[in-house]
């Protein structure tokens, strides 16, 4: 689920764990209604932004908390914590563990308990940049090892496309789409999504029917005495190099190769017709 | 002038008062402590004859085993009170004010009312207890009936321990009772597992607290309604060592009594602060 | 007690029921005037107040802002100082400090009640000054020095301002803590015309023990003031204190 913040992403997720009461719908869990069951009762788990750890507890105490909770048996603890490479950190508290490690601590207590949903919220978001990659993908080996259904919540865009098999955009409380990342990234469902998903966004200037969009890597930008566009700006985005363009009072950024014109000299830009999506202008639906 | 000097002097009247009336009264309590001093004729020096005449001072005995005894029910009870309510109202707003509303009320009005509540004979205690079918209690003339009508007394007036515990409360992380939510914890295993564990620190200053506090309360309960008595029953140590000092003149025996008094409590304290901290870490699997 | 309050007094005390089936009387009040000058002792126990409660406040919110500014032992020493005098029973201390009080001269005297004013009343609500001022961004704080502003003006401008809750709750907190107070007027006062309310209910106590009404009567004039100035700051005290920034975050 993608989402800016304040977008309900948070909420939505609560809803499903039960942890927000909802006013009207309901929530299905492999097509039962689980809307009146007590969270506890809806066999879902969930693993917070902040992680929360239970700060006086050992690790081994922490995963196996819910199942104790329950009177249950603990012995799923200790394969669920050689399954997240845990195994010899038990006996620490979570003040002893580096960023990561409570991150899968979190992770393995979620799991214990054989959930049938797994929500996530905002997991990454504490961590710093290099071990938010690597714990991207641990997530993604965890998910399809166990198969369990996960709820992934995020504000970054890049995440959402590498990790859900389908992405849920939201926008203000509602659904702005629903499919695949492939499906979000080609046709997004209106201009917002254009703008949201991509980085750099996708560009929407106006045209005959309507909003154009067309993103940077699909257009071909070359100094030309006699194009629409002013040179702005050139700017290295790793491997890439964007020229910042202007015309009149649209703005676009596209992929070029080769030196970089004079700030002011004009460009032609072109984009092949099928990779160019229409918008309405007035709704901002895909045409 | 420079921030040094300004935050010097914005710390000024604190360090004063800490001065005059905790270092200094401490210090000066310490040497009087060694001396006959009634402050009217000149001190004398008698080293530690004062201890020893505690040490011998069979009125002294009694006095610190009760106040030891009422330490030990009150403490307990009165945290219980003040951690209770405050876990209850954690989430409501309404009945904080009723649950700290007795605190307001000062001492020597809140004794005036238990005159009256306790009164033998039209005292209302008395009467819901007929209601019951408990035969009127005799609160002033019986020993033990008024000291357990004192601890009853200092019961209610918990409020600073309420608004602290509430406050204390208020700082766990609500995600740490989303998961037992949705872990299916029973409350009583959140209270035991979650919530008491994490907020021992703060449970362990106020018990430190409350010995002190609870004792220094005893004073005006026992000034205005017991007067110590009936047979010393409700004799306990401020009373006791305030006779002493200010009514028997003899301020450095009274010194010396409350320095004992002083050093039991930083004692409970230091031991009740370890026992929490070994709690805390699990040691005690 | 206000309910017994309202009984005459001199006639046989209401039993049970009887305490609700009331014609109100203010004789009682009449009564418990006579016996003992509570309007003087109130306007004592007023002025003390009035003097104490804005000193302990003041002295509270500068030392707990300067203990958020302080190096790290001076902090360190100043906040556990300032915890073990929590757990300090004050009766320990009565005898040295009215023999100190004595040699400074200022027996019978309101100084001996309001000097309580410079550790704030209690190290509690020193503490409490403490947490909330730890509690404000430090970057705010960064960028007032920044524009020039000396502690003090920082103190004044944006420390006071933004704990005013916790402020409002140490101003009530400190009131009824100065209004209660029995034992420090029982050791320094002697001049009864300087006497506070809280001696003027023991007195009430010691001349007419039986008259409950007349009792009770004394313990409502002394907790009507207190129970005002709680009333007027329970949010403050009571409320989320979280937001209160009462405790560290």
């Amino acid at each position: 689920m993608l989402g800016a913040s304040g977008s309900g992403k948070s909420t939505l997720l609560r809803a499903i764990a039960g942890l927000e009461e909802i006013a009207a719908g309901r929530v299905l869990i492999g097509g039962e209604d689980v809307s009146r069951l007590a969270p506890a009762r809806r066999g879902v788990a969930m693993v917070f932004q902040s992680f929360a750890l239970f700060p006086h507890m050992t690790v081994e105490r922490n995963i196996a908390f819910g199942l104790r909770a329950r009177g249950e048996s603990t012995q799923a603890v200790a394969s669920t914590a050689e399954a997240l490479g845990l195994s010899a950190l038990l006996d620490r508290r979570p003040g002893e563990l580096s960023g990561g490690e409570r991150q899968r601590v979190a992770l393995a207590r979620a799991l214990a308990a054989r959930p049938r949903v797994l929500l996530l919220d905002e997991p990454l978001s504490n961590l710093d940049a290099q071990l938010r990659v690597s714990t991207r993908g641990e997530i993604r080996r965890v998910q399809e090892r166990t198969g369990v259904t996960t709820l992934h919540v995020t504000h970054d865009q890049v995440e959402a496309l590498a990790l859900g098999h389908r992405v849920a955009v939201l926008r203000d409380g509602r659904l702005e789409q629903l499919g695949t990342p492939d499906e979000v990234w080609e046709r997004p469902a209106s201009a917002w999504v254009a703008r949201f998903v991509g980085t750099p966004p996708m560009n929407l200037v106006p045209g005959e029917r309507g909003l154009c969009g067309f993103r940077a890597e699909d257009a071909a930008a070359r100094v030309d005495p006699g194009g629409e566009y002013v040179f702005e700006l050139a700017e290295r985005v790793g491997a890439d190099v964007l020229w910042h363009l202007r015309r009149g009072e649209d703005l676009v950024a596209v992929r070029a190769g080769g030196a970089a014109p004079a700030v002011g000299e004009r460009v032609a830009v072109e984009v092949p017709e099928a990779r160019v999506r229409w918008f309405d202008r007035e709704t901002g639906r895909a045409l | 002038m420079s921030e040094k000097r300004q935050l010097a002097l914005m710390f000024a009247p604190y360090a004063l008062g800490a001065l005059l009336l905790f270092i200094a009264p401490a210090l000066y309590s310490l040497s009087l402590s060694l001396y006959d001093a009634d402050l009217l004729t000149e001190s004398r020096f008698i080293g530690f004859g004062n201890f020893a005449e505690l040490a011998g001072d069979e009125l002294f005995h009694e006095v610190l085993w009760r106040s030891a005894l009422f330490v030990a029910i009150a403490v307990p009870l009165r945290l219980f009170v003040a951690v209770g309510l405050a876990l209850l109202l954690f989430r409501v707003r309404a009945g904080r004010t009723a649950a700290f509303l007795p605190s307001v009320v000062p001492d020597a009005a809140w004794a005036a009312v238990w005159i009256f509540l306790l009164n033998p004979v039209y005292g209302p205690l008395n009467w819901l207890l007929g209601l019951v079918g408990i035969a009127p209690v005799s609160w002033f003339s019986s020993g033990w009936a008024a000291f357990f009508a004192i601890i009853l007394m200092l019961a209610f007036t918990v409020g600073e321990a309420f608004i602290v515990a509430l406050a204390a409360r208020q700082e766990l992380p609500e995600e740490l009772y989303d998961v037992a939510r949705l872990e299916g914890a029973r409350p009583w295993y959140v209270l035991r597992a979650v919530t008491l564990p994490l907020m021992a620190p703060v449970l362990a200053l106020l018990a430190t607290r409350d010995v002190a506090v609870s004792l220094q309360a005893t004073f005006t309960a026992t000034y205005l309604l017991t007067d110590g008595g009936p047979d010393r029953a409700t004799l306990l140590l401020p009373i006791y060592s305030f006779d002493m000092g200010f009514e028997l003149l003899r301020y450095g025996y009274a010194s010396a009594m409350m320095l004992l008094g002083f050093l039991g409590c930083l004692a409970l304290g230091v031991a009740q602060w370890f026992v929490v901290k070994r709690w805390r870490l699990g040691l005690s699997h | 007690m206000v309910l017994g309050a309202l009984h005459p007094p001199g006639e046989p005390a209401p039993v049970g029921l009887e305490l609700l089936r009331v014609q109100p009387s203010l004789a009682a009040f009449e009564r418990a005037f006579d016996l003992v000058p509570l309007g003087r002792q109130l306007l004592n126990s007023l002025t003390v107040v009035a003097i104490a409660v804005p000193l302990s406040v003041v002295c509270a919110s500068l030392a707990g802002f300067a203990m958020t500014r302080m190096g790290r032992r001076a902090h360190a020493l100043a906040v556990g100082f300032t915890l073990v005098t929590l757990t300090i029973p004050v009766s320990a201390l009565w005898v040295p400090r009215f023999a100190i009080f004595r040699e400074l001269g200022v027996l019978d005297t309101y100084v001996p009640l309001i000097a309580p004013a410079l550790i704030g009343t209690s190290p509690l609500l020193v503490l409490l000054a403490y947490w909330s001022a730890r509690g404000l961004p430090r970057d705010l704080i960064d960028a007032a020095r920044l524009a020039g502003l000396g502690p003090l003006k920082v103190w004044w401008r944006i420390v006071v301002p933004l704990t005013k809750r916790t402020l409002l709750a140490i101003t009530a907190l400190s009131f009824v803590a100065h209004w209660g107070n029995l034992i420090e007027p029982l050791l320094y006062l002697y001049d009864e015309a300087k006497a506070t309310l809280p001696l003027g209910l023991s007195s009430l106590r010691q001349l007419g023990p039986t008259d409950a009404p007349v009792l009770l009567a004394g313990a409502v004039v002394a907790t009507v003031p207190p129970a005002l100035a709680f009333a007027l700051a329970q949010r403050a005290v009571l409320d989320n204190t979280r937001r209160a920034g009462w405790v560290r975050r």
